[in-house]
């Protein structure tokens, strides 16, 4: 792997006590990285707690793009390599589909990605659950999809940036309309019964 | 100039959607990703079967050129998708939104329609990508005659470019809404 590393190869393998995210902060700037700006404290590096599976300092993937610093626990590795290969989208130019699609504002992307490793790791911790990669896909009109079909149930979420003050919309369902579930996200706080129900993303 | 005439489509009828092989999913051929199903700018714009067979689709497609980089687009690129406009119109949604599938011809295209709904409504991209997946033996089109619509691109290009030296740019060929 390229992009995705091991947080102690940031940090000459010097693992920290304190918490994940400690072991490197000359790395993860905060100022850049997302979860140091987050009100949500389970990913908080300075108040999270790693559940007892997590080597600390062993378990961390890190992505970088140009400063930006997406952080992943080591159990959410598909979703790490997928977000590693969607970024191709950050390449494309007007025009990409052959029509008229717009290119992409690195905000969206951020925020597309963000979002995903937020709502994964917050499954993951409240949940114990790892939840399948989507497909992480570019629209036409400049917003992104996460794109998941499971064997429990399909689930489109749609990231448009910030967008008339709408950060993302989704719908989902467990097949054949059973259970939907559909609305939208002003900001990237965690809404929790949105998270319990992308528990059958697994 | 005459106005040109809008017709009503029925229920019954098909209209054609194009989508690159490229944007289909990952993780299942037969299903082609949601953003395909984009409505961005104004409407999913596809071609009415009642005035475009499959082949011309394709004609259509190779004869016109994408907006950003001026290039002919290659038709063996795309797959064309065969909806029933009935049932774009009655997907079952678990929240009723409006979708109406409008005719809305071009000057060099007059088959072009627009599915029109809410461009946020994602539960309307969702079914119509697991419509296609469902139905895909029957409803997905690859280009059948490559020969021939080769030498029918040829042909309008060939005039497109005349028209060009006679009259200069062919504003109707670079129009966004003309694309499919």
């Amino acid at each position: 792997m390229d992009a995705i590393k091991d947080v102690t190869d940031f940090n000459g393998g010097v693992e920290s006590k304190r918490g994940c995210l400690a072991a490197a902060p000359q790395v993860i700037r905060a100022s850049e990285f997302d979860y140091y700006r987050s009100e949500i404290n389970y990913f908080d590096p300075l108040r999270y707690k790693p559940s007892p599976q997590i080597t600390v300092g062993k378990t961390l993937l890190a992505i970088d793009v140009d400063g930006t610093v997406i952080g992943l626990d080591a159990r959410l590795e598909k979703i790490a390599k997928e977000i590693e290969e969607s970024k191709y989208i950050l390449q494309l130019d007007d025009g990409w589909d052959s029509f008229n699609a717009k290119k992409f504002d690195k905000e969206v992307w951020v925020s597309a990605v963000s979002l995903l490793s937020k709502y994964a790791h917050y499954i993951l911790n409240e949940f114990s659950t790892v939840i399948q990669p989507p497909e992480i896909n570019p629209v036409p009109n400049g917003t992104i999809d996460l794109s998941w079909r499971t064997k429990n149930g399909r689930f489109l979420m749609n990231i448009k940036g910030n967008e008339n003050n709408m950060l993302a919309s989704y719908y989902g369902d467990l097949y054949n309309n059973e259970q939907p579930i559909k609305d939208k996200l002003v900001n990237d706080s965690i809404i929790k019964h949105l998270a319990y129900w992308m528990r059958n993303l697994s | 100039m005459s106005a040109v005439v809008k017709e009503e489509i029925p229920d019954n009828h098909f209209v054609f959607r194009s989508i690159r092989y490229s944007d289909w999913s990952k993780q299942n051929k037969k299903r082609p990703k949601e953003a395909s199903f984009s409505s961005f700018p104004d409407g999913l714009s596809v071609n009415w079967e009642k005035h475009c067979d499959l082949e011309n689709v394709f004609v259509i497609l190779g004869s016109s050129k994408n907006i950003a980089n001026g290039r002919y687009k290659d038709f063996r690129e795309f797959r064309a998708i065969k909806l029933n406009v009935g049932e774009i119109k009655s997907l079952p949604l678990v929240e009723p939104s409006p979708i109406d599938v409008v005719h809305n011809p071009q000057p060099d295209n007059y088959s072009h329609s627009l599915v029109c709904y809410d461009e946020h409504n994602d539960e309307i991209r969702v079914k119509l990508a697991d419509i296609v997946e469902a139905q895909y033996d029957l409803i997905v089109f690859s280009p059948p005659n490559h020969a021939e619509i080769q030498a029918k691109i040829e042909e309008i290009r060939k005039r497109n470019e005349e028209a060009f030296l006679d009259d200069g740019p062919p504003e109707e060929k670079l129009d966004k809404s003309t694309d499919q």
